[in-house]
């Protein structure tokens, strides 16, 4: 599927329109997710071709991969090499930003990166504008680590992410004399869960970190809500139910009675407080109708068409590298707070967020930073022990240290 | 170029076997094989020991799901080793390093690189089996080590010899017969072997 999106000439008023490539699948199996990264740039976009004071209009050429790796190879490279756009807003897995980094890195080119990943990369032509690790796990882990005895049960998707986010849970836990009580990876798309529930259940860990992605987090959610109704030991407040990536829309999606009362990390969600927020809440719901309902990948796909405009706008042109330079100038009052990109590494400061899943689908935030927290993608400034000095229990009497 | 050096960087020849590879780094090994007269085969399946005898090195993608399924410790053939990686996350590093392997390459896969991959594994590997052999035939000596002691002592006692002059002896008695000093040694203890000095 090629969606062109050209903002009618008229409204451009004589400025010139610069194409930018929009690489988000739209369809296939993680398409809602797309859609969603979309309308936040096509707001940015909406929000950036109205105003005046900038002397050109963006103009998106959208793609839908359609979660097609070899789709986003020749997307990428059409929109590079036939249509010369030097900045491409896109990807959401890592798979497929590492599939198209080496044509985006050939071309000189920018690719604009909104979604959460495990970090370990810093390419020069690639701006992250999605938390790294030590912006979404590590400070969800050193919150539940102060209120939990650290006996984790990790499950998850067998792929990258579930692989790095097991690692640091199990790193961490070992730092402060925790230990994991139990680990299953499933194949992407399984659907069978209720036996790992089963092995839950025996285990009782008194944290689970579920990173399951798609269909295979769904039947999860589904599957723990019905043993939860007869199963006293998975009552509402025994296990700390861990997700790094649950979000309003999907809150809504799977049923938030399935979901109330998951601790999820994230650096927005809908029930910040704030000016910036209501406004983009606004906005979002003015342009996409009152029942949408923006996750954290939708700002950050919005933060991607912003920070593009304003650097473009800062150095007059849109050659990679001088709007690489001047992004890193920019400070954006986004939603979540004050963002700014990190020269030394193109990832952004962020504000780390902890909520809890509410039976509305909304979420209410018990936790967040103080101030946005600096990226350390390759987690080199990451002390697990330290996380010991925050821990709750003195060391004897955590349960399920006797082993370590 | 001598012929002995010719062949010491040359992998014409050469069996690989590829494990779970990408379809574009596929296509760019294949080139880059034929090129270099590099034999290679592709397959979607978990390595096979027996491949031992079918080739000569094994590449595998260390990103691929069904390679990483952990806990499982995976039986690799005895030859080297190559890690396509990708994600240089901790978590992969790890399991790559457990894998054993003898050398790497940066996923996409190019042209360039292949050959000193291949090489540098296939030294690697080599000194690595030079290395566990030698320290196994050391072990062993170390072993038999107590058996040369016990026969020093026995020419010490029986024939008045001191320390030097009874292992001087065993020496001198194990180039005659063209046997380890340690192997000599056992045999005079077990009576299969007399001292008779000239």
């Amino acid at each position: 599927m090629a969606v062109q999106i050209n903002p009618p000439a008229t409204r451009a008023r004589g400025r010139p329109a610069i194409p930018v490539g929009v690489l988000y699948s739209l369809t296939g199996p993680y398409g809602a997710i797309g859609r969603e990264m979309l309308n936040g740039v096509m707001l940015a976009v909406a929000q950036i071709n109205a105003d005046p004071a900038f002397d050109f209009v963006l103009e998106p050429i959208v793609r839908d991969p359609g979660g097609s790796l070899d789709a986003y190879d020749a997307m990428c490279r059409d929109l590079l090499h036939r249509h010369g756009v030097r900045h491409v807003i896109g990807c959401y897995t890592s798979v497929s930003r590492r599939r198209v980094l080496p044509l985006i890195e050939h071309a000189g080119a920018l690719l604009w990166h909104s979604p959460r990943y495990e970090g370990f990369e810093s390419s020069p032509n690639v701006i992250y504008l999605g938390a790294a690790p030590n912006q979404h796990f590590v400070p969800m882990l050193a919150h539940v680590l102060d209120q939990h005895a650290p006996a984790i049960y990790n499950v998850g998707s067998n792929y990258v992410w579930s692989w790095e986010m097991h690692r640091i849970a199990t790193e961490a836990a070992h730092a402060v004399g925790g230990r994991i009580v139990g680990e299953r990876l499933l194949p992407l798309g399984e659907t069978r869960v209720d036996e790992i529930v089963d092995d839950i259940v025996a285990r009782r860990p008194a944290i689970l970190l579920n990173t399951l992605v798609g269909e295979s987090a769904y039947r999860f959610y589904d599957a723990w809500h019905r043993r939860a109704q007869r199963e006293p030991a998975l009552a509402p407040d025994a296990i700390a139910r861990l997700s790094l990536t649950l979000c309003e829309p999907e809150a809504r999606l799977v049923g938030a009675e399935r979901v109330a009362g998951y601790l999820v990390s994230s650096v927005y969600f809908q029930s910040i407080d704030g000016d910036a927020n209501r406004f983009f809440l606004r906005e979002y719901r003015a342009r996409f109708g009152q029942h949408a309902s923006p996750s954290v990948d939708a700002e950050a796909a919005w933060l991607c068409g912003v920070f593009l405009a304003r650097a473009m706008a800062a150095c007059g042109g849109v050659e990679p590298a001088r709007v690489c330079d001047a992004a890193y100038r920019q400070r954006v009052q986004a939603p979540q707070g004050a963002v700014r990109i990190d020269a030394d590494n193109n990832h952004a400061y962020l504000t780390p967020r902890v909520a809890r899943c509410r039976a509305d689908g909304q979420f209410d935030i018990v936790w967040a930073a103080p101030e946005p927290v600096r990226p350390d993608p390759y987690l080199t400034w990451v002390d697990f022990a330290s996380l010991a000095n925050t821990a709750r229990e003195p060391p004897a009497a955590a349960p399920g240290r006797a082993g370590r | 170029m001598s012929v002995k050096k010719a062949q010491a960087t040359s992998v014409r020849g050469l069996r690989v076997r590829v494990l779970y590879c990408e379809k574009q780094d596929e296509a760019s090994l294949a080139q880059q094989f034929r090129r270099l007269g590099i034999e290679g085969s592709f397959a979607d399946a978990l390595p096979d020991p027996a491949d031992a005898d079918r080739c000569d090195l094994v590449m595998f993608d260390s990103d691929h799901a069904s390679l990483a399924s952990h806990g499982a410790d995976l039986r690799w053939p005895d030859v080297p080793r190559i890690a396509l990686i990708g994600a240089e996350t901790p978590s992969r590093l790890l399991w790559t390093i457990r894998q054993g392997v003898c050398s790497h390459l940066r996923k996409p896969v190019r042209f360039e690189g292949v050959l000193s991959a291949c090489l540098l594994a296939r030294d690697a590997h080599r000194a690595q089996h030079a290395l566990r052999e030698r320290v196994s035939e050391l072990e062993g000596r170390l072993k038999s080590r107590r058996f040369v002691f016990s026969a020093q002592l026995m020419l010490m006692r029986e024939r008045g010899l001191d320390e030097h002059e009874a292992f001087s002896a065993l020496r001198t008695l194990a180039m005659r017969r063209q046997v380890s000093v340690e192997r000599l040694s056992m045999e005079l203890l077990a009576g299969r072997a007399r001292y008779e000095p000239n």
